[in-house]
């Protein structure tokens, strides 16, 4: 039947609708998001220069993303898995939930360091500096480490039904990232 | 027919939890799942539902068989043992939400009055009692016109009021002629609710029939004493 990819992308495009809902109403977006704001405003502050700011927060979000997207992604899907079990019962595929919430999760993520991080340039006069390649390559970075550390901590959170072994090899996945 | 499972095994790494189940469930009846802690229930239930993938054995559900399959959950409305939603949401959105995933016609607005959740509906989620959790859970799954009805420990939490209107609702809707499987450790419910009794022992069907026969077999008179004393008396159903 040809409807039935586009049956399946719209279930999964309303799970993440829901869990990107869910997320960004979240306090540890709030926080997060509040602490990139903060530390944009600070680096810019100290550094008075876009340029060295840009490669500051390059240092912090490398060792910082994969943290954060381990161990969200950990606790995320932990702490939905009764609601995830609901969701299985409907009419839906499984990849099409799964897929859902990752998005929902890296979404809500990405959208925190963007926000965070883009408020302060914006006013600081990114548009003015030469530096709009450097700043875009940062948030660009920032969401691929976002996406692809959520992404390995669903595969781990999916094949350790013990919380305490999975935050475990979170924590470990993290540590061997250079 | 409704639910046909044959020769059922399912082991999770050494704990071999389901040994071979034969079952059919017919329509129209209300059947209790029983069994001690650990015995299968669960797991017999959400292999029922695809979620547990068998690792022998076949099933099939209002005769499609369900391997590979995910059309044929439209038919069932489960209530999970944990009222567990996210927490952000509010309970409109909720019940919203599972509507558009369904996409099918609903009746939620009576249930919503029947279990007084009005003052909820723009609560947020984390903010509920356990008991008003299990209610919103009740109106997810109630709400949907299905042919069969599987709920896991409906009563969990609920006041007394409730659990009339539960009770009420589940009579309603096998006057419909639906389908519908209870577990539950509330024997008092069981008794007034089910036509047929399924008990699990070990990862078996131990005894399947009505409580008529459950009390001949195990000669009680008492139906809780009855379940108790089902493992000691009489031979394999």
């Amino acid at each position: 039947m040809p409807l039935r990819p586009l049956q399946q992308q719209e279930a999964m495009l309303k799970i993440l609708k829901y869990s990107f809902y869910d997320l960004i109403r979240s306090r540890w977006s709030y926080v997060y998001f509040l602490f990139y704001l903060a530390l944009g405003f600070v680096l810019l502050f100290l550094n008075n220069d876009v340029s060295k700011a840009v490669i500051t927060l390059m240092n912090v979000i490398i060792v910082l993303i994969p943290l954060i997207g381990t161990i969200f992604g950990v606790m995320y899907y932990y702490n939905s898995r009764e609601f995830t079990e609901l969701l299985l019962a409907q009419p839906i595929k499984r990849t099409s939930i799964f897929m859902g919430q990752y998005f929902g999760v890296a979404g809500s993520l990405t959208l925190s360091l963007v926000l965070g991080l883009g408020i302060p340039f914006l006013l600081y006069g990114l548009m003015r500096s030469n530096a709009i390649f450097d700043f875009s390559l940062l948030l660009v970075t920032g969401a691929f480490l976002t996406f692809i550390f959520v992404g390995l901590s669903f595969v781990i959170a999916i094949s350790n039904e013990n919380k305490i072994k999975g935050f475990g090899y979170a924590v470990l996945l993290w540590l061997s990232w250079p | 027919m409704t639910i046909e499972i044959n020769n059922l095994h399912k082991q999770f790494g050494k704990n071999q939890v389901l040994k071979g189940v034969d079952l059919t469930i017919d329509q129209g009846q209300i059947y209790a799942i029983l069994g001690p802690n650990g015995s299968g229930k669960t797991t017999l239930i959400k292999s029922i539902l695809g979620m547990v993938i068998p690792d022998e054995g076949l099933i099939s559900v209002l005769d499609t068989p369900i391997k590979k399959n995910w059309k044929y959950r439209k038919k069932i409305d489960y209530l999970p043992q944990i009222a567990n939603f996210p927490p952000n949401i509010k309970v409109k959105e909720l019940i919203h939400m599972i509507k558009d995933l369904r996409n099918s016609p609903s009746c939620e607005d009576e249930l919503i009055a029947l279990f007084g959740l009005e003052p909820f509906l723009n609560k947020k989620l984390s903010t509920l009692s356990g008991g008003t959790k299990q209610k919103v859970n009740i109106v997810l799954t109630f709400m949907f016109d299905t042919p069969l009805i599987i709920l896991d420990e409906p009563t969990t939490g609920l006041d007394p009021k409730a659990l009339i209107s539960l009770k009420d609702l589940i009579r309603k809707e096998k006057a419909k002629g639906k389908t519908i499987l209870i577990t539950s450790h509330i024997m008092q419910i069981v008794e007034e609710m089910a036509d047929e009794i399924l008990y699990l022992l070990e990862g078996e069907i131990y005894f399947k029939g009505s409580i008529k026969e459950l009390l001949k077999r195990t000669e009680q008179t008492n139906f809780e004493h009855a379940i108790a004393a089902i493992t000691t008396t009489g031979s394999h159903a």
